[in-house]
């Protein structure tokens, strides 16, 4: 057994506490076996010795009684020879040391003393004993001091002392505790061995489970057994072997779920990648079939464009020499002729119309449509619009009312042209839908006081920081049935109107809806069928602090009442593909310049074939024209002799300053900006005019 | 040795008297209650006899007796024979062999004369002679042990009990 140290208590135990089991098991069992031989063996060696020291007392005892009475006659007849002959028997036993015999008053008659004493055993104790008191046996230092009395006849005659060696006694002793020490030894060499041999059958599954548990902890894996004891690693069935089945039992537990988690999780990981695979396979798939329906929607935007544009030119041919026929002075046409050539204009018209429509859809849709948007008056846009629509207006016996006349002055952010375009296609609606002697009327507020949810149509970048100004085209038509009103804004549905001998497209609420959307405002109608329908249509309002970086002249755009009259009778060709300023410029002539007449030209080669055949007097040229632009037909006028001199002036949308005088270093007389100040392009004209005439 | 010192020759002597008494057997027949011990001739003793009678001698008390007539022998147990007594000592020893009575004396040749123990001045020791043939006629029995320790041991072959004299003086070179 390891000794214990001399520590507290407490610590012993921690220290036997954090043995392995094995040792504990050895410890405890040396403990208890020591414990054991010690309790039996120190009682045992106890008890012999005082045995052998009481049998040694017993036999000393007798020993002297022999001799006292063997010498008592020497004694009682004082013959010391005879005593000291008998004292000299005791030499038999090698146990005593020395004798002696005393009278009766004390005197030494007779003694012994063995050989090899070295020292007089009695030395010091003469004369003590009187033959009275002779009683008690004394253990002195290895040594037995015993007295009897020396008797004849019941009468004491003297003592005899003797002195015994304890050597042997002690010998004895020694022998014993070396005997006990011996078996101690070898009973506790046996007790180790079983206990390591116990300590195995105990420990050794306790430490294969520890070991097993260690080993899983480290390694995760769970395919570990604790193995069982003995032959054939059958556990045992004690508690431990419980344990340990139980041990296995969870480690098969937890192997069965683990592996069911990772069939699980492996599952999961294939289903993720399949529907990875899958949806990055759709995604592709959606990626293609939008650039499909892109290309095929630009390549149906394309061919409409190119169609329209290939029909348009022969279109502006018909429009131009109808025109030219009608006006010839020198061959004037019949009444009949008239009548014709009446049709075949208006159909032209209607065609170039819906050629120009479907081309600006098919801009829009492909994305080639841009806009420049500023602060406009509202209240100059509508009157402008109101007065082109009025001739027609006036065809039908409707009645315009101009309803913005009174607002103080309300400015929107929009592109002129656009925002009239648009404004121009719900005025022709309602004139073109209504009931003979009904009326339009035009209105404008802000959209707080909007309260119709009546299907906005919405744009998709609505700017909503200050709000919206709405424009509302009212008239007293026959409405539209609720359940038409979702096919409104399809391309190309006039919901049934295309019988009733109507003109019209189909896709002018198309083209407005989109112009709104891309000036960031929404458009809506309401409609009930007997009562009429409103159009509106809202677009950004400008904020106050705007509001002064917008132009003053509010005779802009429209043509004024009462203009300084230009005189002469003149020839002017206006080449121009957007029917709208088209308009607004030929009902300029029509009112400031009634000697005149105008030409118009929707394309470059178109203009310049009638310049060509018309030699006017004063050109008025678009930059921005689809196909040859203004700069080259200018380059072509100057290089054609019969064209060289007649002027012309440049009507473009672009007003940036170095655009201005890259017109006016190409050769233009002048250079006009859209939207138009009318009073400036009758002063352009007459002094191009003028210079003409100098000349 | 233990003669030494102011203890008398005759207190020495007396005492042996008493423990001759306790290696002695006296036949059982006509014993008295008491033990009688006799002294005849002079009174060497004086009072040293007395202390005797104080302590019993086999259990029975000891009763010290001076004689003058050797008819009055049958009285005693034991009878101690003064020198002065010597000219009567063929009666005397006749009469104590009859009454069984041990005869004492310390006259010189005492047991050669038929006496029964002889007590001898031996180098500044008292040592004594044993007749046992004289104490056999007399019926008593001598004990071993006091035999063992005499000086001289006389007697008949046929007791048994000790050697003839010249046996015993045999013996007597043994003795230092
Ligand atoms: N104010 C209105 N009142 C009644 N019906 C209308 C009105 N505005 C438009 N519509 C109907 O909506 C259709 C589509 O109009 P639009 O896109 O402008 O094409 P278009 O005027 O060329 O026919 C018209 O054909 C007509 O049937
Ligand atoms: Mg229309």
């Amino acid at each position: 057994m390891r000794p214990v140290r001399s520590h507290p208590i407490h610590s012993a135990r921690r220290w036997f506490r954090d043995l392995p089991i094995r040792r504990k098991l050895t410890a405890t069992t040396l403990l208890v076996s020591t414990t054991a031989m010690l309790l039996t063996a120190v009682p045992l060696v106890v008890g012999d010795l005082h045995r052998a020291q009481r049998d040694l007392l017993q036999e000393m005892r007798g020993l002297a009684a022999v001799v006292a009475l063997g010498s008592a006659p020497a004694v009682a007849f004082l013959d010391p020879y005879a005593a000291t002959e008998t004292l000299h028997t005791l030499s038999a036993d090698r146990r005593i040391r020395g004798a002696r015999l005393l009278t009766r008053d004390g005197q030494v008659f007779a003694s012994y003393v063995a050989p090899g004493t070295g020292v007089d055993p009695f030395r010091g104790r003469a004369g003590l004993s009187g033959a009275d008191d002779c009683g008690v046996p004394r253990f002195s230092v290895g040594r037995l001091f015993l007295c009897a009395g020396v008797e004849v006849g019941g009468q004491s005659v003297g003592s005899l002392e003797l002195v015994a060696d304890l050597g042997f006694l002690q010998a004895h002793v020694h022998r014993q505790i070396g005997i006990a020490v011996g078996v101690f030894l070898l009973a506790l060499a046996v007790a180790w061995g079983l206990a390591r041999a116990l300590g195995r059958v105990i420990a050794a599954p306790v430490q294969e489970l520890a070991h097993t548990a260690a080993t899983v902890t480290t390694t995760r894996d769970y395919s570990r057994r604790a193995a069982g004891e003995g032959v054939g690693g059958m556990v045992a069935r004690d508690e431990i072997g419980a344990l340990t089945t139980a041990f296995n039992q969870m480690l098969e537990q937890v192997q069965s779920r683990d592996w069911q988690l990772q069939q699980h999780s492996e599952r999961l990981e294939a289903e993720v990648e399949a529907r990875t695979a899958e949806l990055s396979a759709s995604v592709e798939q959606l990626r293609m079939a939008k650039s499909e329906a892109e290309t095929a929607s630009q390549a149906k935007s394309q061919f409409l464009s190119r169609m329209s544009h290939e029909l348009r030119t022969p279109m502006n041919a018909i429009l131009g020499f109808s025109q030219l026929l009608g006006m010839a002075q020198d061959e004037p046409l019949s009444e009949r002729q008239k009548e014709y050539m009446g049709h075949v204009t208006k159909a032209g018209h209607h065609l170039l119309e819906l050629i120009n429509e479907v081309l600006d859809l098919a801009r829009i849709e492909s994305g080639r449509m841009t806009l420049s948007t500023e602060s406009l008056d509202v209240g100059a846009v509508v009157a402008e619009c109101l007065e082109l629509t009025r001739a027609m207006a006036g065809d039908r016996h409707i009645t315009l009312v101009d309803a913005t006349h009174d607002l103080p002055l309300t400015r929107v952010r929009a592109d002129r042209v656009r925002l009239r375009q648009a404004l121009l296609n719900l005025l022709s609606n309602a004139a073109k839908y209504s009931v003979a002697g009904g009326t339009v009327t035009v209105s404008c507020d802000t959209d707080d006081n909007d309260d119709a949810g009546d299907g906005g149509k919405k744009g998709a970048d609505v700017a909503d920081d200050t709000g919206l100004i709405m424009l509302r085209v009212t008239d007293t038509g026959p409405g539209i049935p609720a359940p038409l009103q979702e096919h409104l804004f399809e391309p190309f549905n006039r919901l049934g109107a295309e019988d009733s001998g109507t003109e019209g497209t189909g896709i002018g609420l198309v083209i407005t809806l989109k112009l709104v959307e891309m000036m960031r405002g929404r458009m809506g109608f309401s409609s009930r069928v007997g009562e009429g329908s409103q159009f509106w249509i809202g677009l950004p309002r400008v904020g106050p602090g705007e509001a002064q970086a917008a132009d003053t002249d509010t005779a802009v755009g429209y043509v004024p009442a009462a203009c300084k009259p230009l005189m002469g009778a003149y020839t002017l060709l206006y080449i121009e593909d957007n029917p709208a300023n088209l308009h607004l410029l030929q009902e300029l002539v029509r009112q400031c310049a009634t000697e005149s007449r105008m030409l118009s030209a929707s394309s470059a080669e178109l203009g310049l074939l009638l310049a060509r055949s018309e030699k006017p007097h004063a050109i008025l040229m678009d930059i921005n024209l689809p196909g040859m632009d203004g700069f080259e037909a200018l380059r072509r006028l100057r290089t054609d002799a019969a064209t060289r001199s007649i002027p012309v002036i440049a009507v473009s949308a672009d007003g940036m300053a170095d655009q201005v005088q890259r017109g006016m270093d190409a050769g233009f007389a002048a250079y006009v900006t859209k939207p138009f100040r009318m009073v400036e392009v009758l002063d352009a004209l007459r002094a191009a005019l003028k210079v003409k005439v100098a000349r | 040795m233990a003669q030494g010192g102011g203890v008398g020759e005759y207190e020495l002597k007396a005492a042996f008297l008493y423990n001759f008494a306790k290696f002695v057997e006296w036949p059982a027949a006509g014993q008295q209650e008491e033990f009688t011990l006799c002294v005849i001739g002079g009174n060497p003793f004086g009072a040293a006899l007395n202390p005797l009678s104080s302590s019993p001698v086999r259990g029975r008390a000891v009763v010290v007796t001076r004689l003058s007539d050797p008819e009055e022998i049958s009285r005693c147990n034991m009878l101690f024979v003064d020198a002065l007594a010597l000219d009567r000592l063929p009666v005397i020893l006749q009469r104590s062999r009859d009454a069984h009575v041990l005869t004492v004396a310390d006259i010189d040749g005492f047991t050669r004369r038929g006496g029964m123990i002889g007590l001898v001045s031996e180098d500044n020791r008292i040592r004594f002679d044993i007749n046992t043939r004289a104490a056999n006629d007399a019926g008593l029995r001598v004990s071993s042990r006091l035999l063992s320790l005499a000086r001289r041991v006389l007697g008949d072959g046929t007791s048994g009990t000790a050697g003839a004299e010249g046996v015993g003086s045999g013996m007597e070179g043994n003795r230092p």
